[in-house]
């Protein structure tokens, strides 16, 4: 498992996330499965993991956030 | 990574070409005092410095190769490190030039420093400074310890940033969490935005983000003054655990001190009730006649064998006389004539006449008859007087008997006096005893107590009393204010709380106000984009707390093995709010253990390092060494051989210098005990100064290496 994927499998442990947005958590064990998820958080989050890569440059931020923004925009039903 | 050789070559007391082989274990380098430990140490620490820093320091060059050398003449200091890593074998290497002029000044030149790599046949020459990449520069406080107080490594300032950076579950956190923040603003800000469309409710969203705003403000100062008071809380608890040590020293020393304060009252109130002016009661109070009731006695037998004389010498004395008198009436009843034969007028004629005129015969005047007539008319002028009863005198004139008998009576009248007197003396005196004795008891716990408090005195660190007692009003003042601060994060917390349902609330009529107008994906996306947020800044902290216990579990594994049969407690390891890591040791109930023993300390402090260590092998999928400069300064011969055979049983590359396993020989030689290394597995050398050396010249010193093992 990579630092990205485990990363990925910590912030969707968070209990009032998978609540709030009722997916399971043990679905989402690679990438793959969670950036093609139908749940709409569980691929925001792999999305904005897979996508930083760990930058701080506000450029990428920007970036990212119009992408999830426009994610979200375009699958939220 | 395993260290395979150390060669030193003229760096400090290690003259010439010096080389250790070292074996994947314990590798023990055991001298005494100078014999080249901390050199040893510091070697390698100067070899590892990528820096550049001391580069070139003639502090490094071997005296004795300095005094050895000529004019212009010269050598190198090298230090060089053999090791394999990660299945290719390697040697750093560090050295300088160093030539002595002809005044005897040292300059130095050609530094290099490079790190040479066999890959098979070939030889790759790399800069030193890649060493970094083999063992990065953040870990080598991980891995080399210089001494006992060296070994806290969690509580340097960036330890668990490092440890979070490195050894977590996942890294990079902050920067996704970063993210997340600045995304968060950004939707929020969107919404706001598209929501400034929606006239018909202006007002209430208008209100709503006053609320949000002002909710947002108090947050943020909550959160501060939490910030604030969690870090007065922990430089409270960091002033606390610095004094911590000596509470218990200086909790004792107030005892000792209230006990030696009232004692010292006790003593003086009994002194001064303690009276023994004697002389001033000997004449004053009397006291002088003590004694005198056996000279009175004695008076008194005398006086009675006196009286006692007296009386029978008077009685016979008053015998004797009676017996005379009655003699002596019966004498002059016997008198022949009557004295008044012839009469006086006669008797009287015949003087006159001179004549006897009863035998007629004449008388001359003073002749012997004539005087016989005389001497009879005397007789009988003296018959014809009134007889007077011859009384006795007395056979003593003086009364001095009976005086002394007056006076033996007034005596014994006093000898009452005196016997309560006595008994007055002897309770003052037996009243005296009992108070010098309560003085010698409470004299007797006053010396227990001040060899405690020298006792306390002497195990604090160098503290002085006062200092002791400053640190105990300081112990209290702290800890109320500790205790303080940390209620008032409890309030803040709960403030915090209330006030987040507050702005959650806000920020959820402003979403549902959104619902059916443009603003309505907006809100929704900065909601979204919201939890995502906190869920990152939750697992943010999980993966921290992750890592933190599973240091906690490995080194309570490793305490296990290396604290045998002695108390071990639980290790616990805490954050502070300034990022700071803090490890201590609990006791079975979770209270903390503010100050066990230094060889307790150094164990747990080890245990901790070995769990890094093994942390650090898991992440760069290979071992690393540990290094440490005397760390067992503080155990007992028992309990390091203990240690040092746990230590040889964990499968991992030490390097341990110290001075333990030696013993004295005779006064000032100091040989190995064999016996003690025998049940060590591992490699074992001995360094050691070259004899004979000037004990008051440095360029005669010469450490040399035996290999014992």
């Amino acid at each position: 498992m990579t630092n990205k994927e485990r990363m990925l499998q910590m912030v969707l442990d968070d209990k009032r996330l998978q609540e709030l947005y009722d997916y399971d958590k043990s679905e989402y064990e690679d990438f793959y499965t969670a950036m093609n998820s139908s749940n709409i958080v569980v691929a925001v989050v792999a999305r904005i993991i897979k996508n930083l890569n760990g930058s701080t440059a506000v450029s990428d931020q920007k970036k990212i956030y119009l992408t999830i923004q426009n994610y979200i925009n375009d699958n939220l039903i | 990574m395993i260290i395979q050789r150390i060669e030193i070559n003229n760096f400090r007391s290690y003259y010439g070409h010096n080389s250790f082989e070292l074996t994947n274990g314990l590798n023990l380098i055991i001298g005494s005092n100078g014999d080249g430990k901390t050199t040893f140490y510091d070697a390698l620490d100067w070899l590892f410095r990528t820096d550049d820093t001391n580069k070139m320091d003639t502090k490094y060059i071997s005296k004795k190769r300095i005094e050895e050398l000529s004019t212009n003449e010269a050598d190198d200091v090298r230090v060089a490190m053999t090791y394999e890593h990660k299945g290719k074998s390697k040697i750093l290497e560090k050295m300088f030039h160093f030539t002595k002029s002809y005044d005897d000044e040292v300059n130095t030149s050609n530094y290099t420093f490079s790190l040479i790599e066999h890959d098979g046949v070939e030889r790759i020459l790399n800069d030193g400074r890649d060493f970094d990449k083999d063992l990065p520069y953040d870990f080598r406080k991980f891995i080399m310890f210089k001494g006992e107080d060296d070994l806290n490594v969690i509580q340097s300032s960036n330890a668990m940033k490092i440890l979070v950076d490195n050894f977590s579950e996942v890294r990079e956190f902050d920067s996704y969490f970063e993210f997340t923040k600045y995304a968060t603003a950004q939707a929020e800000k969107a919404r706001d935005d598209a929501q400034r469309l929606d006239r018909k409710n202006e007002a209430e969203i208008k209100r709503l983000n006053q609320t949000i705003s002002t909710e947002t403000d108090i947050l943020s100062d909550i959160e501060r003054e939490i910030e604030n008071k969690q870090n007065e809380a922990v430089n409270f608890e960091n002033l606390l655990s610095n004094i911590k040590q000596s509470e218990e020293a200086a909790k004792l020393l107030v005892s000792v001190n209230g006990r030696i304060e009232q004692l010292s009252k006790r003593r003086t109130e009994i002194k001064g009730r303690i009276n023994e002016n004697y002389t001033i009661n000997l004449l004053d109070d009397m006291w002088i006649l003590l004694g005198f009731s056996d000279i009175a006695e004695e008076f008194s037998t005398k006086v009675s064998e006196l009286d006692k004389k007296r009386r029978k010498l008077e009685q016979t004395y008053l015998f004797t006389a009676g017996q005379e008198k009655a003699i002596k009436k019966m004498q002059t009843d016997f008198v022949p004539l009557p004295v008044y034969i012839p009469g006086q007028k006669i008797m009287q004629e015949m003087l006159d006449e001179e004549v006897c005129k009863i035998c007629g015969r004449p008388a001359k005047k003073h002749s012997e008859a004539w005087e016989f007539m005389l001497h009879r008319l005397e007789e009988y002028r003296d018959s014809l007087k009134v007889p007077e009863e011859e009384e006795i005198s007395p056979y003593y004139l003086n009364n001095y008997i009976v005086e002394l008998q007056k006076s033996d009576n007034t005596l014994n009248d006093n000898l009452a006096d005196i016997t309560k007197l006595r008994h007055i003396i002897q309770e003052r005196i037996a009243l005296n005893n009992r108070l010098h004795n309560d003085v010698r008891k409470i004299e007797a716990s006053l010396e227990t107590e001040l060899e405690n408090k020298k006792r306390i005195l002497a195990q604090t660190d160098g503290l002085s009393e006062e200092q002791l007692l400053a640190n105990f009003d300081k112990i209290s003042k702290w800890m109320d204010n500790q205790k303080n601060a940390e209620n008032r994060v409890k309030t803040l917390k709960s403030k915090q709380v209330e006030h987040q349902i507050i702005l959650d609330d806000a920020r959820n009529k402003l979403s549902k106000m959104a619902e059916n107008t443009p603003a309505a994906i907006y809100a929704k996306i900065a909601t979204i984009i919201r939890n995502i947020s906190d869920a990152f800044k939750t697992a943010k902290e999980d993966n921290k707390l992750r890592l933190i216990h599973t240091i906690e579990n490995e080194a309570n594994l490793f305490m296990e093995k290396l604290n045998t049969n002695d108390f071990k407690g639980t290790i616990r390891i805490i954050e502070k709010v300034n990022g700071q890591g803090e490890a201590m040791l609990i006791n079975n109930d979770e209270a903390r253990i503010f100050n066990p023993n230094t060889a307790l300390k150094t164990t747990y402090l080890m245990s901790i390092l070995f769990a890094i260590g093994k942390l650090l092998s898991e992440k760069d999928k290979t071992v690393f060494p540990l290094l440490f400069d005397a760390p067992t300064s503080s155990f007992t011969e028992a309990k390091e051989s203990e240690f040092f055979k746990e230590i040889s049983s964990l499968n991992k590359q030490v390097i341990i210098v110290t001075k333990s396993f030696l013993k004295e020989s005779a006064p000032g030689e100091v040989v190995l005990d064999r016996n003690r290394l025998n049940s060590i597995d591992g490699s074992i050398f001995r360094i050691e100064k070259k004899k004979p050396f000037d004990d008051k010249k440095l360029g005669t010193i010469q450490t040399i290496i035996s290999k014992i093992k």
